[in-house]
């Protein structure tokens, strides 16, 4: 694995665990300071996915469209990233 | 609080940024290339410098990143994080650290390493002028902040 696709898993297992947290959060306390600090940082991430799977180099479309929908980026590019993995 | 946010980030930007602009902009003059073109070169080609300049482009670049997190968390800090221009800032910001990490570093590499007649240094410049607007209106939104009611 090279570090644009270790750099990916990362970023997208932090997605995936920002996302959960907000979504975990809407349907138990919904506690608004705890949404108002990982709502942002949920969008920082996503986007770190989106333009990392977008402008890196050597990743095949499935990947990098992927990465592009939200909610389902962060899962998706866990998936695309170990695909990746394998057939390099 | 928010001013020792303001001033990290404001001086990180300077400090980091501005470096990484010079050396990219400069190293497709400095790197070699297999074939010279005819007429008496502009500069002379430097290995050496080349690689000085690649330097500061990964050591800076990577520093560049106190600029946006921080910068994050002064709009968390001063609750700013829904306004437009932030938002915007924010998606031409991640765009343009994509651009010099994942575009301009690695094409440097490629051209320290295998020199071409010089087509792949144009497709670097073209790509680092891109980079170079992207933060040029990141900077602009900064000031105008349009859509915001304080001035």
């Amino acid at each position: 694995m090279n570090a644009l696709l270790r750099t990916l898993s990362v970023l997208s297992t932090l997605e995936l665990v920002s996302v959960l947290g907000l979504l975990v959060n809407l349907v138990t306390v919904h506690d608004a300071t705890l949404t108002s600090l990982l709502g942002p940082t949920h969008g920082a991430l996503y986007l770190a996915v989106a333009v990392t799977a977008l402008l890196g180099r050597g990743l095949t479309a499935r990947t990098r469209m992927g990465a592009l929908l939200p909610l389902l980026s962060g899962p998706l590019t866990m998936v695309n990233v170990r695909r990746e993995a394998r057939s390099a | 609080m928010e001013a020792l946010l303001l001033s990290v980030h404001v001086v990180a930007g300077i400090l980091f940024v501005g470096p990484v602009a010079v050396s990219t902009s400069l190293f497709p003059r400095y790197a070699p290339v297999t074939a010279a073109p005819a007429g008496p070169p502009r500069v002379e080609r430097s290995l050496d410098t080349a690689r000085l300049l690649h330097r500061i482009t990964r050591v800076y670049g990577a520093l560049a990143i106190v600029v946006p997190v921080v910068g994050l968390v002064l709009a968390l800090v001063q609750g700013r994080t829904t306004e437009v221009w932030v938002v915007v800032a924010m998606v031409l910001t991640a765009v343009a650290g994509a651009l010099l990490a994942l575009q301009i570093t690695p094409r440097q590499r490629e051209a320290l390493d295998t020199p071409d007649d010089g087509a792949q240094l144009r497709r670097l410049a073209m790509v680092v002028g891109v980079f170079n607007l992207l933060w040029a209106a990141v900077v602009v939104l900064m000031i105008v902040r349009p859509g915001s009611s304080y001035s």
